[in-house]
């Protein structure tokens, strides 16, 4: 079930009204039939593997917590148990066709005749999340830092908690699994709070990210058809898309649980304002990055180790990011672009003053940090080429035709040549079309450039009417101007 | 909780008050089209506020066509009045097959034909937009068929159009006059529209550059296949579907026409339909210069040699058409 859905519309109010009206001991059953039901509604018979992750994983975190923290390596079996058992859903289902055509044309090139099997097998909406929350759990187990659950319901919950299930946030257990035991009651200032990120989520999905889809898939499905600025734009456009899809997402899944009296953990921390690679990865994704960084980046050695181990740790995480995201070699380059800058950024860091120094601009810090602001934006949106390229030769035809043919880009659109100003400027919409969606990325950055300087907009300390009239606009908006198709979050294919 | 649902109750009808103001605004001060998920398109192109209005007057034909401007615009009906076969062109832009369900509800009944005739253009059957719906919806009367197409459909650009529809037609009832008129082609009545360009205005270097197409389907266009087989048989009418002609570069573009083939070639089975397809069947030899305005629309000339010779086909299938 998609959050942009007539179905969500009646699922949830339905789900919340029950929740509320139940008696808190049975409000887990409530949750848990109701996660199902989500999850059962794309493909009712991949709820098994769901199922299995969870049998495995309780089991595993209760044979853990048998021993003591002295008797660790007895802890040890069940742990592999748990990560292969996961590692292998994922592999067999999302990474095994990728391996298999990898090794053919590995045998091809080196001259061997070998046909690689491939399965068609759909892949299971949310995989990477859900068996990712289920790894940390165990291995936070094995660690000591959390007690086993002991109930099977409330850690079954803990796994397909329907707001978070599919795209995340991929919540810890030390946040999570207390909550699903905590009796919360009906506060209306929370509801409303949990309801305007919801609404705020549906507009950056159905009004931003979906109408930037329309140009975006235009290019990028073809884009030997464009050069320069076509790319450019479908580029930046893409950027602002895949944002908008994701935090769209987090924002309704962290919404629909506060309704419910539940915290997730915060995702995406304005992305777009940060001032170099490190504090991009600080506000991108925050569970993602967090989770990399908890249970690889760290046990690699991290930091703590000579620079040139901390560089390969650091690369090697990236890497291993973009691979979690898909079975691509786009993917991958993807992740290493990023290792690749946010090592360049600590190489350079203590020579990074000198450059603003010699041309006067530390004196205008403001200045100085819109155009680092700028810059990783750019370099950002690079990477993106390959995230969102159907294949590493279009990549890499983006990236070399973005400057390339920008002057005859520019010809074209400015002379109408073959009648390309249309088709090139407009990304194959309508000139409408085209300024609505650049009057609503503006929009987009508007907000979070107010609550990036924490410019608070005090919604809650108007009088009703006013609220009233404002959430009627914004909802009126949403109809007016959104995209209804149903299509899915980008992030659901990961 | 009384609380919170009053003020959602509050919220929604503030909503649907802006809604109403922002969309008089524009229907009446500026163009309501600037919003993207309001379209209204009266008296646009493909002469359907015409065809709609004729229709409604039209009784017991012997053949009925429907489908997309390869329709209107290649199933020339007074060449089958001229044999003595009263026929009905109900062709409209971009029509899908789902398009055409609800088109065939309205007025199947009162049309009475022998036969109905179905275009399964390619590009048609994997087409999910809602563009047609809305130039129907737009030029026709609001009907409880068009409540149950937007129903169906869930898409609120067709619900947009429905209601303005709705509205306009309180005020003013629909008018032949407010249908635009075409230099290029124009209405004949019977649901044709006829050009009088004799020539393709695509150079023989852009019909051969035509970018490589790939079938795919969209699994609820094949749904209202079926469904309009259904309804056909219910009636007892005898329904054929055809693949109307397009320049033979078009057709070559299709990498995967054989897949095309299959799945029209399963849908008629499925449905006791006959199939010809003008694009493969033997005995049809047009040109891509003069009997085509475009890639796949084709000309006066074109028309006439492709409706003699679907009227022979037509005549062998229903023997008793005309008599």
């Amino acid at each position: 079930m998609l959050f942009n859905s007539f179905e969500f519309l009646v699922f949830f109010p339905t789900v919340v009204g029950l929740y509320f009206l139940l008696p808190h001991r049975f409000r887990w059953v409530l949750l848990l039939i109701s996660s199902y039901a989500f999850y059962m509604f794309w493909r009712a018979a991949y709820a098994i593997i769901l199922l299995v992750s969870t049998v495995v994983d309780y089991t595993c975190g209760r044979m853990m917590g048998r021993y003591t923290d002295s008797e660790k390596y007895k802890r040890k079996p069940w742990l592999w148990l748990s990560l292969i058992s996961n590692l292998g859903i994922l592999v067999a289902f999302k990474y095994f066709n990728f391996f298999s055509d990898t090794t053919e044309s590995l045998s091809r090139w080196l001259g061997i005749a070998y046909a690689a099997p491939a399965f068609e097998l759909l892949l299971p909406m949310g995989i990477s999340f859900y068996t990712f929350q289920t790894m940390s759990y165990s291995i936070d187990v094995y660690h000591g830092r959390i007690k086993p659950e002991k109930h099977l319901g409330i850690f079954a919950l803990f796994i397909s908690f329907f707001p978070q299930l599919v795209a995340g946030p991929i919540e810890r257990a030390g946040n999570l699994l207390g909550q699903l035991k905590q009796r919360h009651e009906f506060n209306y200032q929370r509801v409303t709070s949990g309801l305007r990120l919801m609404t705020w989520g549906l507009m950056k999905k159905v009004v931003i990210a979906d109408r930037l889809a329309l140009m975006v898939n235009q290019v990028y499905n073809d884009p030997t058809a464009y050069e320069g600025i076509p790319l450019i734009i479908a580029t930046v456009f893409f950027a602002f898309q895949i944002y908008c899809d994701f935090s769209g997402y987090s924002d309704m899944a962290i919404g629909a649980a506060r309704v419910m009296g539940f915290k997730l953990m915060e995702n995406f921390r304005r992305p777009y304002f940060a001032a170099s690679i490190r504090e991009f990865w600080a506000r991108w994704h925050i569970s993602l990055s967090t989770w990399f960084r908890d249970y690889l980046y760290i046990p690699l050695g991290g930091s703590r180790v000579v620079k040139w181990r901390w560089y390969y740790n650091l690369f090697i995480t990236f890497v291993i990011s973009g691979f979690w995201h898909g079975a691509n070699w786009t993917f991958i380059v993807w992740g290493a672009l990023h290792g690749i800058f946010l090592i360049a950024g600590e190489v350079i860091k203590n020579q990074s003053h000198l450059l603003p120094r010699s041309i006067g601009l530390a004196k205008l810090p403001q200045l100085q940090r819109f155009m680092q602001v700028a810059a990783i934006f750019i370099l950002v949106c690079l990477a993106w080429v390959f995230f969102r390229a159907n294949s590493i030769t279009d990549a890499l035809y983006i990236c070399s035709h973005m400057i390339s043919g920008l002057s005859d880009s520019v010809n074209a659109i400015v002379h109408d040549t073959d009648g390309l100003r249309n088709t090139w400027l407009f990304l194959g919409q309508t000139r409408t079309s085209f300024l609505i969606a650049c009057g609503v990325i503006l929009l987009l950055v508007l907000v979070e450039w107010l609550l990036e300087h924490q410019i608070r907009l005090r919604v809650a300390s108007l009088p009703a009417a006013v609220r009233i009239a404002a959430y009627g606009a914004v909802v009126a908006f949403i109809y007016l101007f959104g995209s209804f198709k149903e299509t899915e979050f980008i992030y659901f294919q990961f | 909780m009384r609380k919170l649902l009053s003020r959602i109750f509050a919220v929604l009808a503030v909503a649907v008050a802006f809604y109403v103001l922002a969309v008089a605004l524009l229907f009446t001060f500026g163009n309501v089209n600037w919003l993207p998920n309001v379209k209204y398109t009266l008296g646009g192109t493909g002469y359907t506020l015409l065809r709609l209005q004729e229709a409604k007057k039209q009784k017991d034909i012997e053949v009925l066509f429907i489908g997309s401007s390869q329709v209107y615009r290649g199933f020339d009906t007074r060449l089958f009045e001229e044999r003595g076969i009263s026929a009905f062109n109900l062709g409209t832009s971009s029509q899908t097959p789902a398009d055409s369900y609800y088109l065939l509800r309205e007025n199947l009944q009162q049309f009475n034909p022998k036969v109905v005739v179905m275009d399964l253009f390619w590009e048609i059957l994997a087409e999910e937009g809602v563009e047609a719906g809305v130039d129907i919806i737009s030029n026709s009367e609001i009907s409880n068929n068009m409540v149950e197409m937007v129903w169906h459909r869930k898409d609120p650009m067709l619900l947009n159009t429905l209601l303005l529809s709705g509205a306009r037609s309180t005020f003013k009832p629909l008018d032949p006059s407010d249908q635009e008129q075409f230099e290029e082609y124009q209405y004949v009545p019977g649901g044709f529209a006829e050009s009088h360009r004799r020539e393709n205005k695509l150079s023989p270097e852009s019909l051969s550059s035509l970018r490589p197409y790939t079938f795919t389907t969209a699994e609820m266009q094949l749904n209202y296949i079926r469904k309009i087989a259904e309804l056909c048989a219910e009636q007892q009418v005898i329904l054929v579907f055809v693949v109307a002609p397009v320049t033979k570069e078009l057709k070559d573009s299709v990498e995967n026409y054989d897949a095309y083939t299959a799945v029209i070639t399963k849908l008629a089975q499925e449905s006791n339909a006959n199939l010809i397809d003008y694009n493969i069947k033997p005995g049809l030899k047009l040109s891509s210069r003069y009997d085509f305005l475009d890639a796949n629309h084709l000309s006066q000339s074109g028309v006439i040699k492709f409706n003699k010779l679907l009227l022979s086909d037509l005549q062998r299938i229903v023997p008793t058409l005309s008599k």
